[in-house]
This record gives structure tokens, C-alpha cells and sequence, in this order.
């Protein structure tokens, strides 16, 4: 499994995709820098929360999870180099679980690197660690499970899997799942969400519902459970979809 | 192997059961590493193999066939790449779809250019050794490419290397954790002359070390140096096994189409007609089509003919020497 993974690190590590989601995971801290430049009149605590809910939450944590995870595996299956992988004595689980691994790292690194920093920025070092700590849980849960869907839908889909993932993201997480708690059941944000209320102090929660920002409706509990399941139910079709995948 | 042309016996064969079902063994005795029987795969309308049957022992076999025969698709079926949309297929006694631990024991040399460029010939051999859990992945990888002569370069990106070098890193993946069974595809194409021949020696001399090679190829010269069992494949079909001597005879007796060109083709078809061998002679302007089952008794005749016709001779051709005409007698 290590040398899978070791592999897929320098892969991710070496493409240009790192640069452009880099570029991106900028996005936020310069916005921070805006903020306390211009020393904004509103809650910096609040403000860098509305950050990752309205910003990073619904567009650059599935994108950014989205760009490696569809490139680990179906990059693999585009460049014929799978096989170099799987004509091999090991299982195919634990191909899935490095390539997962590997994907959901670099995803994770980026992400948390770019909140951390954007947290510290706007709140100029005087923030809630109670906040920061629920930004960076729910920013790590919702790298885990978008990586874990996007890896196989890499897999299934190797030539339009980046294409078919920015719809997801941005059609149905974007757009129709905010038109109602049905269709949101079906939507990884959600439950990130959740785990993000849950742990959010009294106050910042009020502040958010003042700018009209409501609270999901969902315990951090069930949250976190939907998302375990993401994760480990994206690994296990993975794990069945390669072995019966063929090789032409 | 017996040697076989469309369900014919050819004369020369040596023992093997080419429709050995399942039995684990050839028709002498001996063990059967790869057995096949009755394997199609098609997808959709197209079938890109048919009905294939065979079973192969220890020793060098090459898988010979024109470009789109179905060399490539047997090879998938053969080591679990592609699942069979009919029959079964058996590598050294077990099923080899969904059978990671049997990859142990299997090589395999793809066709397909795809390798990570990023990665040194080096730790390209590595990594295929390590996933084999060798004991000392490092030690494997240089002794393979020791083998294949690529220690020299064994630092460069194969993003940097040419073409004949990439194929030879592809050749020592395949063959850095010593398997039983070692199957190639096309592992010759851009290798220079001197490196095809050492390669050529490297799987003769795993052969006569009792694994199971089976090369596919579309060069006649190169399975002629490097064995005598040949599966012939056209059209998606086995189309002649067994011994590749019996099945080169053959193909060197068929009757051939040459083109005379010459003055006057017309007098010199009456000469050429009465040449020993000759079937047919067809007049063209400026040429004679004769079909002949003597094609080098016919050769060394023509300029006589021609002399002797009074006739100035500008050119001898064959018309069907290509090897899609070669292969495509064996079925017809």
C-alpha cells in the first residue's frame, strides 16, 4: 500500500493542478487581509465563520477535494498506467485505500492550511479556539467524505469525472439542494454543515442568523455519521468498481 | 503443441493437446501452464476475439497475427485484464479474473505506452517490485535491469528515455519478481536491432529455464529466432498452432502473384505460362500478372524468359508478400 501511495503523492504533488487549487485556496486569505486592512466594521470572528460557510464550505473545499481525488484513479485509468498497479499480488482495497489516502492528504493539507491561516488573518490572532476548532474538524470530515465520493467517481466516469464532480458541486450543492430539505438529504454539504453548527459557540451562531444564515437542521452526531458513511461507503463501490473494471 | 491449420494436423507437429479442456495437462504429458477453452469477447456488435482454444506449456510460444487480429485482446483475457464474454480461461491451474495472489506468479509486459514520467527506470522497476513484496525491492529492480541492459541509465526520468528504452523498463517490471508465467506484448517494438536480439536470447533463455513465455509479435524473423510454438491469430481467430517451422513451410509454399514488367507482355507471357508451377498469367499494359506455386523456381526463370522472348525486362514484383497475406492464406 505504501509505495501506492507514495506514488500518488508525487503524482498530485508534481501536476498543475496543485498550483491552480493553491491559486484558489488563496482566495480567502486575501479576503481576510481585505477585512482587516480595511478594518471592517462587523465581528472579525463572525466574519471569517461566513467566510468558510459562504466561500470555502460550498465551493473551494469539493472543488479543491474534486480536482485530486478524480485525477488519482481516473488519471491512472486515462494515462493506461492501472495496471502497473493492480497486475499485482495485493488486494484491490488496498489500492483504493491509498489512492484515498494519498488524495485526501494533500486535499486536507491545502484546505486546513488555507483556513488556519485565514482564521488567524481576520481574527488577527484573538479568535475562538472553540470556532477554530470546529472550522478545521468540519473542514477535515468534509475533505474525507468529498474525496471518498469524488475517487470514485474518478474511477467510474475517468474522462468525465472532473465535469460530472463541478455539476455536483455546483448545480446540485449549489443551487438545488437549497431549495429543499430533500434534495439538500443528498448533499455532502449538509452534513459538513452540521458538524460545522455543532460546534460553533452561542454567539457566532446568533451573529450568522442575523445575516440570515440558518443553522442546518441535523445534530453534529448524525452529521458526522453520514459523512463516516460517505467515506467508507465511496471506499467499498471503489473497491467493487475495480474489480470488475476491464482494462482494454 | 500439435501444429494445427484451421483443425488440420500439419505434418512435423509436436505432442500437446491444442483443445486440451481444463485438464491440466498437454497432450504429452506435460504440464499446462495456460489453458484456454472456447473464449470469446466482444463488445456490443463486435467480437474482438471468437472461440479460441488452447493450452500452452513451459517454453517460448508466440502469438503471431497482422495489427488488429486480436493479439492485444487474447493477452488481456490471458492475464485478467479483460473478463471473457464466454469460455474461461486458466493460468497455471487457477482462474485469473479477480485473482490478485496468482499475479505473484504472473509477468506481464503491456503494449500501451502509458508509464509515469516522473518516475527514474529505477524506481519504476522498484515500485513493481515492492508491490510484489520482494525482500529487497532495490537489489531485484538492478538485477533486472542488469538484465535487460539499462543499468546505465537507471537514474533517468522515463520521461527522458526512448522509446527502446522504456520498452526494456517495461520488460524488467515484468520479469523483476521472477514469475512462472511471462506474457508480452509487442515488447520488441522500438528496440534497435542489437537490443531486440539480446532480448530475443533473454526470453529464449527464460524458456529453456522452464517459465512460460508468450510473446505476441507481428515479425515473423523475431519468433522464428525465439521459438518454434506459434499461435497464428486472424481476424479475432486462431487461424494455425503449433510448430512454427510446419506453419513456415506452408506459408513459403503458397502460391504467390508476381508482376513481370517488361517490353513486350504479351510474347513474354507465352514463355512465362509454360514456366513449371505457373497457374494463371494475366496481360496488363506494360506487365504480366502470373500466379505462380513455384515463386523461386519462377524468379530465377523470368530474365530467360524474357531473353528468350526478345523482350527487355524492367522489373519482377511481388504482390502479396506483405504479412496480412501471409496470415490471411492460413485461413483461406
Amino acid at each position: 500500500m505504501q509505495p501506492i501511495f507514495s506514488l500518488t503523492l508525487r503524482a498530485l504533488a508534481r501536476s498543475r493542478r496543485l498550483l491552480v487549487v493553491a491559486a484558489l485556496l488563496c482566495v480567502p486569505l486575501l479576503l481576510a487581509l481585505v477585512f482587516v486592512a480595511s478594518e471592517g466594521s462587523g465581528d472579525s470572528e463572525s466574519f471569517v465563520v461566513e467566510l468558510f460557510v459562504g466561500l470555502v464550505l460550498p465551493v473551494l473545499l469539493p472543488l479543491t477535494a474534486l480536482i485530486f481525488a478524480t485525477s488519482a484513479l481516473g488519471g491512472e485509468v486515462e494515462d493506461r498506467t492501472l495496471l502497473y498497479l493492480t497486475f499485482r499480488p495485493i488486494s484491490r482495497l488496498a489500492v483504493i485505500v491509498a489512492k484515498l489516502l494519498a488524495c485526501t492528504l494533500v486535499t486536507t493539507v491545502l484546505v486546513e492550511i488555507s483556513l488556519l491561516a485565514t482564521y488567524l488573518i481576520g481574527t488577527q490572532g484573538s479568535g475562538n479556539t472553540q470556532n477554530l476548532g470546529a472550522i478545521l474538524l468540519s473542514g477535515l470530515v468534509g475533505c474525507l467524505a468529498y474525496s471518498s465520493l469524488f475517487l470514485l467517481v474518478g474511477l467510474w466516469l475517468p474522462r468525465r469525472g472532473l465535469l460530472v464532480g463541478f455539476i455536483y458541486v455546483l448545480l446540485w450543492e449549489g443551487i438545488l439542494s437549497q431549495l429543499s430539505t430533500g434534495l439538500a438529504t443528498f448533499s455532502v454539504r449538509r452534513y459538513v454543515e452540521g458538524a460545522l453548527d455543532s460546534r460553533l459557540d452561542t454567539h457566532v451562531l446568533a451573529s450568522l442568523n442575523a445575516d440570515g444564515i440558518s443553522p442546518v437542521n441535523i445534530s453534529g452526531t448524525t452529521s458526522l455519521l453520514v459523512l463516516m458513511l460517505v467515506l467508507v461507503g465511496g471506499m467499498l463501490v471503489a473497491t467493487w468498481k475495480l474489480q470488475q473494471l476491464e482494462l482494454p | 503443441m500439435s501444429s494445427e491449420i484451421l483443425g488440420a494436423p500439419l505434418p512435423g507437429a509436436s505432442a500437446a493437446d491444442p483443445r486440451a479442456d481444463f485438464s491440466g495437462k498437454l497432450a504429452d504429458g506435460q504440464p499446462a501452464t495456460i489453458e484456454v477453452a472456447n473464449a470469446s469477447k466482444w463488445y456490443g456488435d463486435k467480437v474482438a476475439v471468437s472461440d479460441l482454444s488452447f493450452a500452452l506449456g513451459q517454453g517460448v510460444t508466440a502469438l503471431l497475427g497482422p495489427n488488429g487480429a486480436g493479439k492485444s485482446t487474447t493477452i488481456k483475457l490471458l492475464t485478467g485484464l479483460l473478463r471473457p464474454s464466454r469460455g474461461q480461461v486458466r493460468v497455471l491451474g487457477q482462474t485469473v479474473v479477480n485473482n490478485p495472489r496468482l499475479y505473484r506468479r504472473m509477468g506481464l509486459v503491456p503494449e500501451q505506452e502509458g508509464l509515469y514520467p516522473f518516475l527514474s527506470v529505477l524506481e519504476f522497476v522498484e515500485l513493481a517490485a515492492r508491490l510484489h513484496h520482494l525482500p529487497n525491492p532495490r537489489e531485484a529492480a538492478r538485477a533486472a535491469l542488469r538484465t535487460v541492459e539499462l543499468s546505465e541509465v537507471e537514474k533517468r526520468p522515463l520521461g527522458q528515455c526512448s522509446k527502446g528504452m522504456r520498452q526494456r523498463a517495461k520488460i524488467a517490471q515484468g520479469l523483476v519478481h521472477d514469475p512462472e508465467v511471462l506474457i508480452l506484448d509487442e515488447p520488441l517494438s522500438g528496440a534497435d536491432p542489437r537490443q531486440r536480439l539480446a532480448m530475443m536470447e533473454v526470453f529464449t533463455r527464460l524458456g529453456e529455464a522452464g517459465k512460460t513465455i508468450l510473446i505476441s509479435s507481428h515479425i515473423l524473423y523475431e519468433v522464428e529466432r525465439m521459438g518454434s510454438n506459434v499461435l497464428v491469430m486472424v481476424n479475432g481467430k486462431l487461424a494455425a498452432e503449433g510448430d512454427f517451422h510446419a506453419i513456415r513451410a506452408l506459408m513459403d509454399d503458397r502460391p504467390r502473384r508476381v508482376r513481370v514488367t517488361c517490353s513486350d507482355p504479351r510474347t513474354v507471357s507465352a514463355f512465362l505460362v509454360a514456366l513449371p508451377g505457373t497457374r494463371s498469367v494475366h496481360v496488363e499494359e506494360g506487365s504480366v500478372i502470373v500466379e505462380t506455386a513455384a515463386p523461386l523456381e519462377f524468379y530465377l526463370a523470368v530474365p530467360q524468359a524474357a531473353q528468350s522472348a526478345g523482350a527487355h525486362l524492367f522489373g519482377i514484383e511481388g504482390l502479396d508478400e506483405d504479412l496480412e497475406s501471409v496470415f490471411r492464406y492460413l485461413v483461406n
